[in-house]
């Protein structure tokens, strides 16, 4: 089912359930995916994605039709992500470095046990990054998001993104390669 | 007639400047001169004799650079996984979990009444507030304070009061004319708190007497 179709149907009464269904069912792993790369912990990523199409359904309503639904989803799923990283900061009173060392804890028994080490290493350089360019960077490598697009997820001009992702390869090919 | 605009794009990358003929070729003989001062540019020293290398740096440095090439790993080398596992049936469950969320969480949307009473609400809340306030600003203003305390009590302070203190009461209470009036001085000045004896007890004052 198309966007529009869908955001159609969803203002209409007798219709809104099912469509809302659509969209779950159309955007669920997109978002998930891309909650869990930053949160790592599968429990905590279903959490942030029922939280994310939860705020999605409450505000569906005053979506602009201009706009993309992903790249509206993106950027409510981010700043969940970073909500969560954050809360998780200032409960524990944990410096950056602790929560980074957490994610680093958790990614050993998240990956795939049978998946080639360099895989494994990849995805610990990844949790080197900060938190904006780990964003970044998953958005441009992995989901093959146009800079256009995660400019308007981020609220981030595109050459910084640019410059970010580059970096971001740069670091990551680093670590690669001395670790 | 219009200007041609040129674009950077197409301008010949070239640096205008002039320079001497083979200048690279002798400049780090010109600095090394400067550096030991007084040695003569006739003689040519040799790479090695100028730079500090390490012990048969390029009889090892080929294979290093080699080793290296063939180790180095660039991002573009390493295929796109999700390395991260999940539960197969994971998403097929997700829709109805997060439907059931929607169901059992508050409404957003209030029916009129609702709409009413939220803000008759407010509105009495807000009444209540102010009026408690102003009762309790009522409660704590000077002439309450005094009204609260016994006749006798203020009587017998007084009595016990020194000069200073009868000051004091009059300073600290400036705008009551009359207490301001009663200063220890004039305090018991009976011509001017204008007693009238004419409304005098006689009886009580023999009494007294």
């Amino acid at each position: 089912m198309e966007d529009k179709e869908i955001l159609q149907k969803f203002s209409e009464p007798d219709t809104r359930n099912a469509a809302f269904n659509q969209l779950v069912r159309k955007y669920q792993k997109m978002v998930y995916w891309h909650i869990r790369k930053m949160v790592i912990d599968h429990d905590d990523a279903d959490d942030l994605t029922q939280d994310t199409f939860i705020k999605a359904y409450k505000s569906l309503d005053n979506f602009r039709g201009d706009a993309k639904i992903y790249t509206w989803l993106y950027r409510i799923a981010t700043n969940e992500c970073l909500n969560f990283l954050n809360k998780k900061r200032k409960k524990f009173l944990l410096p950056i470095y602790d929560v980074e060392n957490e994610l680093l804890q958790k990614i050993d028994t998240a990956i795939n046990p049978e998946i080639d080490q360099v895989q494994v290493k990849l995805q610990k350089a990844l949790l080197k990054l900060p938190e904006k360019q780990r964003l970044v960077f998953n958005m441009k490598y992995y989901d093959d998001l146009k800079y256009d697009d995660i400019s308007e997820i981020l609220g981030t001009s595109v050459g910084a993104l640019k410059a970010s992702y580059h970096l971001a390869v740069k670091k990551i090919e680093e670590y690669i390669n001395n670790h | 007639m219009a200007k041609k605009y040129i674009n950077i794009d197409k301008i010949e990358k070239t640096v205008p400047y002039l320079l001497p003929d083979s200048y690279f070729d002798t400049l780090q003989y010109q600095v090394f001169f400067k550096i030991t001062k007084g040695i003569s540019l006739e003689k040519k020293y040799t790479n090695e004799e100028i730079f500090a290398l390490p012990v048969q740096y390029f009889e090892t440095s080929v294979n290093d650079i080699l080793s290296k090439t063939s180790e180095q790993l660039l991002l573009q080398d390493i295929p796109k996984l999700q390395a991260i596992n999940v539960a197969d049936t994971y998403f097929d469950e997700l829709p109805l979990k997060i439907q059931t969320r929607i169901y059992k969480s508050k409404p957003d949307t209030y029916t009129i009444p609702q709409l009413l009473w939220k803000p008759a609400l407010a509105t009495i809340a807000l009444v209540f507030t102010l009026s408690l306030s102003y009762y309790i600003y009522l409660q704590y203003t000077p002439t309450n304070y005094l009204s609260g305390i016994e006749t006798n009590d203020i009587i017998s302070f007084l009595e016990n009061a020194d000069n200073e203190t009868y000051n004091t009461i009059a300073m600290e209470i400036p705008s009551h004319s009359k207490i301001s009036h009663y200063t220890a001085t004039n305090v018991f000045d009976i011509e001017k708190n204008e007693i009238n004896a004419e409304n005098l007890d006689i009886e009580l004052l023999e009494d007294d007497i």
